[in-house]
């Protein structure tokens, strides 16, 4: 009976103290991908009493981009999908205030590349090249073990990749064949990729494009049978009747790029605790096992449990490429040019 | 020369003409005269090859137009709006038909001051037609019509938009101007002042079918149906309530008149005064007078409340006023049998020279 | 009354105010933070971009492009039109209004649509290649400029044939008569008489179709592939991804530049498109003759093949699964599985359409009738200018006004980064010229002595306005209404960079869906697609009821 004239004073309440209210919404600023359960955040948001409000904005790098300009006043109090790739351009601007969160110490070191702690990691994935199972078991092709292999005359026009310019697996695999082959020497990553363009690359501005529209086991029409994607796209090719995959991913040996994904208390927020209590919650197992099915990533917490299909289906490459994010941050857009002249302007 | 020959159109399932005859002969200035909505601009496109029809057929020196495009037909057509070409300037325009016929550019350029000669326009030609005025831009759409010579001219209410005074003006003009360059025509006016100025021969034109085909002179002594009649402003129609051999009996008394008729035409050229006694007079009360200069218009009341008008020759004297009691009689000749329908309207002949 | 005078100055004021607030400002800023950011100007972007080939031959290749997409638009438009003009067949009106459609889809969906349809694996090849007998597919347009050509003149052919039918139906048969009495006919009559007649509208759609394509994103981004990069493209690289601010600014002041240009012209020109109006009968004949026949039917092949077999590929591609039929993905937009990639079900996003859709409406609608009424007053050079300043929102880089809006628009009272408020704005922004190209030649079209006559009957500007020209302006005004509809239906780019999660546009969630792996993603993301076909295609059909005769272009 209380409650039932109780609510709409709480209501009331709410509406009368506006100030109070706004102590209480974490902004979160983070980039298109980004989801979680509707049911972990409310969990935690029940648990604080903090609201989380979410801004997404554009791809990761155009969010990198305006939280940097907006430096002076900040658009959020967190920013959630800086990966590795862009993490240089992040710290060089000074976005982030440290914060060592208890629940750290249980992530791996490999994982923690900021030694200041001014961002803490949540998620990684593996850039992987995606093959379609029936397509090579059809032509009887081998599948190809390493990134040289790829401008070999058997695996000619059967490439789709994306622009490093505008997509972020594209830029990762980028990097990766940067990291193989290097700058210098007989055969640096440029003669791969005038190679690779010898080979029929085919190349897309986005993901999206590439595998709906390229790929062959995309469900679109394309007509290419490998895709730069994640190791974690199989699962959601798997078939409702057969409960088999279309696709897998090849993890050999230096042939994957690790994208890691960070999360930043941003320089300037009056919500520092609930800023840091976001953080936490990021590394929770609740958030990290949700991670999977909403992000089509890993979680970085070990002993987070992953869901069934990923156990299955997800290979993870024991050798990836990894990358030192200050060369990255030094050389990506001389990569990138040189990449753009090579391939797209030939 | 030229011949239309039962020509039927209907537009959205309503006739437009129904069943029109009509013979035009060179050198001739025809005009087509009737109300708007006649029909009178359908038959000018017909002839033209713009419109199609849906029976009957239109000859040139004997020969079908059927499938004559309108390109071909070496026509002449000048509409109302005039519709000069906005993007050219005068001598463009007028030259536009000339260079459609292929010809070099000091042909055309002579052609042009020619033809711009003939409306007085000379020196006009690299005016821009849009900042002429409305007399201007008449003589230019004439001049245009004019230059490549058309082996007929069609003029679809040619001064229809302009004020009353340049009208008058340009009639005689333009009769002149088409005399004077030969041609044959087909001129559209709903204004009886105006065909009678400039037809050779009129053909009245009303709800789709001929009426009358005649000179201007003989069309408006002798009107032929009772719509002529009236559409010409000669009121005095009354109808025929039955014969007596050779008469009809009106209500205003008994009319020598050749049978088929419907109705006889009291003209008011021909009422004359006469004493109240006098065999036939028709006699009422003077209930308007209105001076016109040459002629009195007045209006005569008769004891069956039938309303006559008379025109009253002023060089005669002054007509008895308002409320006096006046007794006229018809000239001989000025009381016509008039029809219903137009007599055998399917072969009205024109005026053959 | 003095009240009256006071509020109708300040409401005046309003569009431009609106204007300025959130497009001049923003621009600036972003301008001046990418130009001059430590308080000294620097030209190097501008500097590179002479000096550096390949930005040359970026900015050659987007006028290139746009110039024959829209040499190829008019080309095939103006056939069209003349049918559209002259005659009147059954399903007219309809046709005309689905010609329009393909205008508010976004790319990603279109690039779907023709890849079914002509793509490797599309319908045509597969037809091709079973009735051929080949084993490759035998139509190969991916990639190419040939596509990136076909899809422009297939966003832009009803904006061309709208343009010049429009126009064309209210040119004085008589003159075109005229000419043919004259001696003229085929070539001639096309040559000599109706392109010179239409001289006015063609330039004013070939000016539109021009902006269009010049700063066509999405079309050369997804079919074209990287090879080809128009000064669009570029801009939105430079500042997403290379973070080359200097080097934005300077790619984005040359294309305004152009643009307005291009907008300065149409503007004029469309004063010029002001014309008495034949009533429609006068001109609209039913087809008599085997060749008329002929010429419409052909015409109505190409809009068939050219607007309409796509989209009837995208439809037919949201009803199949395996090649049987489903409402699968429609049931699937009604739910929120764990696991979707959406906040709500997808189907919210049709509500949150709709209202900002009618919020947009309602802003656009009264802005653009205030901002028309001032400019169909006052004819001078500044107006002219004014007249341009409102087109220029269509040809800003959305990524640019979006970081403008980040750094502008960042302090109370103006603080709107993260209000849904900027959505409604957005689109107003973009809506705004529509309105007012549908509202003005209306106004413009009234007669000064119509509203004298009721002056001088006692009626202050106010009540000339509401009882005069808003009578008189109301069906362009729906028009107008019914575009900013479509329009904020529509939106993308803009969108993108302001709608919050939980209030999801159906393009955003197209876009989001199509982000996500799995068939089931692609086929709800092409029965939301449908679902936004539906939408427009109602309130198209709308606008044809209410138009008819009168005088909006578009």
């Amino acid at each position: 009976m209380m409650v039932r004239w109780l609510w709409p004073l709480l209501v009331l309440g709410f509406i009368l103290h506006p100030a109070q209210a706004q102590e209480q919404t974490l902004t979160l600023l983070t980039h298109d991908s980004f989801n979680v359960s509707e049911e972990v955040l409310a969990a935690f948001e029940a648990e604080t009493g903090i609201t989380v409000q979410i801004l997404r904005s554009g791809d990761a790098g155009t969010m990198v981009n305006q939280a940097v300009l907006s430096k002076s006043n900040p658009l959020g109090d967190v920013l959630f999908g800086v990966d590795n790739t862009f993490l240089g351009r992040a710290l060089d601007a000074d976005l982030f205030v440290p914060y060592e969160s208890p629940l750290l110490e249980q992530i791996p070191d490999v994982f923690r590349l900021d030694p200041e702690n001014r961002v803490t990691p949540v998620d990684y994935g593996d850039v992987c090249l995606n093959y379609d199972k029936a397509y090579f078991e059809k032509a009887e092709l081998p599948l190809p073990e390493s990134l040289s292999d790829l401008t070999k005359p058997e695996y000619k026009g059967l490439l789709v990749v994306q622009n490093p310019a505008t997509s972020s697996p594209g830029l990762a695999f980028l990097l990766a064949t940067v990291a193989v082959f290097g700058e210098t020497g007989d055969y640096t990553y440029m003669d791969f990729w005038a190679d690779l363009v010898a080979n029929d690359v085919l190349v897309t501005e986005g993901w999206e494009d590439a595998y709906f529209g390229q790929f062959t086991a995309g469900g679109g029409d394309g007509t290419r049978p490998l895709v730069v994607s994640y190791a974690s796209s199989p699962p959601f090719t798997v078939d409702e009747k057969t409960g088999e995959a279309a696709t897998a991913s090849i993890v050999a040996d230096m042939t994957c790029f690790r994208q890691i994904e960070f999360v930043g208390i941003l320089a300037g927020t009056p919500r520092l605790e609930a800023a840091q209590q976001f953080v936490d919650f990021m590394l929770s197992p609740a958030f990290q096992e949700d991670v999977p099915l909403q992000m089509y990533v890993f979680p970085v917490h070990p002993e987070a449990a992953l869901p069934e299909m990923f156990v299955q289906f997800a290979q993870l490459p024991e050798v990836p490429v990894v990358m030192d994010f200050d060369r990255i941050n030094a050389d990506r857009e001389k990569w990138i040019q040189a990449w753009t002249e090579i391939v797209l302007r030939s | 020369m030229l011949a239309v020959r039962s020509v039927i159109v209907n537009y959205e399932g309503q006739p437009v003409l129904r069943g029109i005859d009509l013979e035009i002969a060179h050198g001739q200035i025809m005009c087509l005269l009737g109300p708007s909505g006649g029909g009178k601009s359908t038959l000018l496109r017909v002839i033209a090859g713009l419109e199609a029809v849906e029976a009957g057929d239109v000859l040139y020196e004997g020969q079908s137009l059927a499938g004559v495009p309108v390109h071909r037909r070496g026509f002449g057509l000048m509409f109302q709006d005039f519709a000069l070409f906005p993007h050219l300037n005068v001598a463009d325009n007028v030259g536009f038909g000339l260079k459609m016929q292929g010809l070099n550019r000091d042909e055309r350029r002579r052609r042009v001051q020619e033809a711009l000669a003939l409306v007085g326009l000379s020196g006009f030609e690299q005016r821009d037609v849009t900042r002429l005025s409305g007399g201007e831009r008449q003589r230019v759409a004439l001049a245009r019509s004019l230059a490549p010579r058309p082996r007929l001219l069609m003029l679809d209410e040619p001064l229809g938009s302009l004020d009353v005074v340049l009208r008058e003006r340009l009639v005689e003009e333009v009769r002149s101007i088409i005399k004077q360059a030969g041609l044959t025509a087909l001129y559209v006016t709903h204004d009886q002042r105006e065909a009678f100025a400039i037809a050779d021969s009129i053909a009245i034109l009303n709800a789709g079918v001929i009426e009358q085909v005649g000179e201007p002179e003989a069309i408006y002594r002798r009107p032929a149906t009772i719509f002529t009649a009236r559409f010409l402003g000669l009121h005095n129609v009354l109808p025929i309530m039955s014969w007596q051999g050779q008469q009809a009996e009106t209500i205003v008394g008994s009319f020598a008149i050749q049978p088929p008729a419907e109705a006889v035409l009291l003209h008011p050229d021909g009422l004359r005064p006469c004493a109240d006694s006098d065999s036939g007079a028709i006699a009422g009360q003077v209930t308007a007078r209105t001076f016109l200069g040459d002629v009195y218009h007045v209006q005569l009341r008769h004891s069956s409340d039938f309303e006559l008008l008379l025109r009253w020759n002023s060089a005669d004297g002054a007509p008895p006023g308002v409320g006096d009691l006046l007794a006229v009689k018809p000239n001989a000749g000025s009381c016509i049998g008039l029809r219903e329908q137009p007599h055998g309207s399917r072969s009205a002949v024109g005026f053959v020279s | 009354m003095r009240l009256e005078r006071l509020v109708g100055r300040r409401l005046v004021l309003a569009p431009i105010v609106f204007l300025a607030i959130f497009f001049v400002y923003p621009l600036v800023s972003i301008l001046i933070v990418s130009l001059a950011p430590q308080g000294q100007i620097d030209l190097t972007g501008f500097v590179t971009l002479v000096t550096s080939n390949y930005y040359r031959q970026t900015l050659w290749f987007t006028f290139w492009q746009a110039a024959v997409s829209t040499l190829l638009t008019l080309a095939l438009a103006l056939p069209g039109a003349y049918v559209f003009a002259r005659f009147s067949f059954p399903g007219k009106s309809v046709l005309l209004a689905l010609a329009t459609l393909p205008f508010l889809l976004p790319t990603v969906v279109v690039a779907a649509a023709f890849s079914a349809l002509v793509g490797p694996r599309g319908v045509l090849n597969q037809w091709l290649m079973d009735s051929l007998q080949l084993t490759s597919p035998p139509v190969e347009l991916e990639r190419t400029l040939a596509i990136i050509l076909i899809v422009h003149v297939f966003y832009n052919y009803a904006v061309a044939l709208r343009i010049i039918s429009t126009y064309w139906l209210n040119v004085n048969l008589r003159l075109e008569e005229s000419a043919r009495v004259l001696g003229a006919y085929g070539w001639r009559l096309w040559w000599d008489v109706r392109l010179p007649l239409l001289r006015p509208a063609i330039l004013a759609a070939a000016a539109l179709v021009f902006v269009f394509t010049f700063t066509s994103f999405g079309v050369v981004l997804i079919l074209g592939g990287p090879r080809f990069a128009t000064l669009e493209v570029e801009i939105y690289r430079q500042t997403a991804h290379l973070f080359n601010l200097p080097m934005a600014a300077a790619l984005s002041l040359v294309q305004m530049a152009v643009m307005f240009a291009m907008m300065s012209l149409y503007t004029r020109l469309q004063r010029r498109l002001a014309l008495e109006r034949v009533p429609a009968e006068q001109t609209l004949r039913r087809p008599r003759t085997p060749l008329q026949y002929g010429i419409i039917t052909l015409n109505l092949v190409l809009m068939a093949v050219l607007l309409f077999a796509p989209l009837a590929a995208l439809v037919g591609r949201s009803f199949s699964a395996g090649g049987q039929f489903t409402l699968t993905y429609y049931q699937m937009l009604a739910t929120n599985p764990r696991g979707s990639v959406l906040f709500v079900p997808p189907l919210q996003a049709v509500t949150n359409s709709l209202v900002f859709a009618v919020l947009t409406t309602g802003l656009a609608i009264s802005l653009g009738a205030i901002a028309a009424h001032w400019l169909a007053r006052r004819a001078s050079r500044w107006t002219a200018w004014l007249d341009s300043l409102f087109m220029l929102p269509l040809a800003t880089s959305a990524v640019t006004l979006g970081f403008g809006y980040i750094i502008a628009l960042d302090r109370p009272p103006l603080n709107l980064r993260t209000s849904p408020a900027l959505i409604v704005a957005a689109h107003t922004l973009v809506a705004l010229p529509f309105v007012m190209r549908s509202v003005l030649p209306a106004l413009r079209s009234i007669t000064p002595s119509i509203q004298e006559s009721a002056r001088v009957l006692g009626a202050s500007s106010w009540q000339v306005w509401r009882l005069i020209d808003l009578p008189l302006i109301s069906r362009s005004l729906v028009t107008g209404a019914i575009f900013a509809f479509t329009v904020s239906l529509g939106e993308f780019g803009a969108s993108l960079f302001v709608a919050r999660p939980n209030t999801p546009t159906m393009p955003i969630v197209i876009y989001r869906l199509l982000g996500q792996p799995g068939p089931a993603n692609y086929g709800q993301a092409l029965a939301m697609s449908t679902l936004l076909l539906a939408a427009a295609c109602a309130a198209f059909l709308l606008i044809e009821r209410v138009r008819r005769a009168n005088g909006s272009e578009f």
